[in-house]
């Protein structure tokens, strides 16, 4: 299986770093995304020269959402990130892996957020929050999408014949 | 009534009936529940304006998003006024906080 949704394109990028987490070390140490997509972002700060405040604190935010959702669902091991950046995009992507037999739902709730209006699925998802006792917001994409006008794209593959992996790329214009 | 952790605080200034966040707000989804409570028993108080202020909050996360526009769903159609203040110096403020009008439209958002 190898299946793309979304925008999952990977353009050739320049200025790039890649940083390896483990999920055990983080799950427990919360703050550990935090610091991770804090540094990554004001790596590429420096790296691209963004002056703004506002680029460096969208590219921590998205990273932030991105690293938090793969220390919440993977299916263990290491977790990867990549930044790059090219022109006036920067490109985050996290990969890691699923828990055997999800890929199928997931495929679904992807196709329906990358085939929705973000804002309308946002205000739809908090009205359903407000009425349900889960603590889960399921608020992430949709938020990168609409309040960030990240482009998002996901893939889902499997290694080995045995391992199913994700990778989440999410992609944000600045102007330089 | 306040819920404070290592880099933030979340307290309920009764002297000027609003809820005042400060810091970096970045907990799991199930670390919000103090949170959410100090919310609930400052909403259960019938008031005529609740006041819910950003303006030194430096970063929330989506299930911190999630806690506050909550607020916004859970006071339409009750007579309470909702304002929401921010600042320009944290620009993820002027990114999410207008939302609240798609919740509550009559809330109003001042970011300074």
């Amino acid at each position: 299986m190898d299946i793309s949704i979304g925008d999952y394109a990977m353009p050739e990028m320049d200025a790039g770093i890649e940083v390896r987490l483990n999920q055990d070390s983080l799950k427990p140490r919360w703050g550990g995304c935090g610091q991770t997509a804090d540094f990554l972002a004001a790596y590429m700060q420096n790296a691209k020269r963004l002056t703004d405040a506002e680029s460096c604190q969208s590219i921590a935010f998205v990273l932030n959402e991105l690293v938090e959702n793969a220390v919440k669902f993977s299916a263990g091991g290491d977790i990867v990130v990549h930044v790059s950046a090219s022109g006036g995009q920067v490109l985050c992507v996290v990969d890691n892996r699923i828990e055997p037999g999800t890929s199928e739902a997931l495929k679904w709730k992807l196709r329906a957020i990358a085939e929705g209006d973000a804002a309308s699925l946002l205000i739809s998802r908090v009205e359903a929050n407000a009425a349900s006792s889960s603590s889960e917001s399921g608020l992430g994409y949709l938020l990168m999408m609409s309040d960030y006008g990240a482009s998002l794209g996901w893939n889902i593959r499997g290694v080995d014949g045995q391992q199913e992996w994700l990778s989440t790329a999410a992609r944000i214009s600045f102007e330089y | 009534m306040e819920v404070v952790g290592s880099n933030f605080n979340v307290v309920y200034d009764s002297s000027r009936s609003a809820v005042v966040f400060k810091g970096s707000l970045r907990l799991d989804a199930n670390g919000y529940r103090d949170i959410e409570s100090l919310l609930q028993v400052y909403l259960a108080e019938a008031r005529e304006e609740i006041v819910l202020d950003f303006t030194d909050l430096e970063f929330l996360n989506s299930s911190g998003i999630n806690v506050v526009y909550k607020v916004a769903v859970l006071l339409r159609g009750k007579p309470s006024r909702l304002v929401v203040l921010g600042s320009t110096r944290h620009p993820w403020q002027a990114k999410t906080l207008p939302n609240f009008t798609k919740f509550k439209p009559d809330a109003a958002v001042r970011i300074d």
